[in-house]
């Protein structure tokens, strides 16, 4: 699976989980806290969402910073 | 004839427990008082001190009842032993561990056995029920099983300590959304559910004529 796909399926995960953000002009760049205020409980569900979607589970892990780390982690996943 | 030795142990510490706060329960619909929980059942308790865990278990003594508590907890070997011997499981509350709700969603679905979680996350001072963590939300959603509210006077001690007193609120069905899980919603419900354990604790109050 391809980042651009991942980044897509991640967009619409956004919409459900944080429907005030504007996941149009999410990059792999984006911070989660800073530009899309992901707080532990907004990540949990994004986890729960991604997990859901992509059909893996996550090992614990320390929280991700931006979009491009969990697409990275998801690509890893999926392309095992 | 495996798990033999640890109902025994887990027997123990409910009598012990049992025996040193002689728990006086309040109902708020007494016709639960008599059954057995027969349904898989989230409780959701107010957290006063440490022993609120065998409190709780001494009183649903008949109820094979799970435990949700912190991984720290878990750090020393020997508590850890003692604590998955009382059906403790651990959650981690500094990474990033979906694995917590799969296992407590699979003990609601599947064994459909109750599970009994504290989600102020650590104890109020003087019977102040801090903000609830919203875990407890996102896993009554997912497993799709009631709550139970329970709400646990602060003032009790050993032996000769005040009696602990405990308030049982009716089962309530969590509002699912339709729209999926946000962290909005989950955040209002939590914050809802809060509310309802305050009201459980002025009904207390109101059953007792304890002052506040």
């Amino acid at each position: 699976m391809e980042t651009n796909e991942i980044l897509d399926k991640l967009k619409e995960i956004l919409k459900v989980v944080k429907p005030q953000v504007d996941a149009t002009n999410v990059t792999v760049d984006t911070s989660l806290s800073k530009d899309l205020g992901i707080d532990s409980l907004s990540m949990m569900l994004l986890a729960l969402a991604i997990e859901d979607k992509f059909n893996f589970r996550f090992d614990t892990v320390k929280p991700f910073t931006t979009i491009g780390e969990v697409s990275d982690y998801i690509k890893a996943k999926v392309n095992k | 004839m495996k798990e033999f030795p640890a109902n025994i142990l887990r027997g123990f510490i409910l009598f012990l427990s049992w025996t040193l706060f002689r728990p006086k329960v309040y109902y708020k619909d007494k016709s639960i008082q008599k059954n057995k929980i027969t349904q898989p059942i989230l409780m959701v308790c107010n957290h006063t001190c440490h022993m609120d865990g065998p409190v709780i278990g001494s009183i649903f003594w008949k109820d094979k009842i799970h435990y949700l508590a912190a991984k720290d907890r878990f750090e020393s070997k020997p508590l850890a032993w003692l604590m998955r011997q009382c059906r403790c499981i651990p959650i981690d509350r500094r990474d990033l561990d979906t694995s917590w709700i799969h296992g407590a969603c699979n003990l609601l679905s599947t064994v459909k056995e109750p599970l009994c979680i504290f989600p102020e996350g650590r104890h109020g001072k003087n019977g102040e029920i801090l903000p609830f963590h919203s875990g407890v939300t996102m896993l009554a959603f997912i497993a799709r099983v009631p709550v139970l509210l329970v709400y646990i006077h602060h003032s009790y001690g050993f032996l000769f300590g005040k009696r602990a007193k405990v308030m049982v609120d009716i089962p309530r069905q969590i509002t699912i959304s339709p729209e999926g899980l946000s962290s909005d919603f989950v955040d209002h419900q939590t914050k809802e559910l809060r509310n309802q354990m305050l009201e459980l604790q002025q009904e207390f109050y109101r059953q007792t004529k304890i002052q506040s």
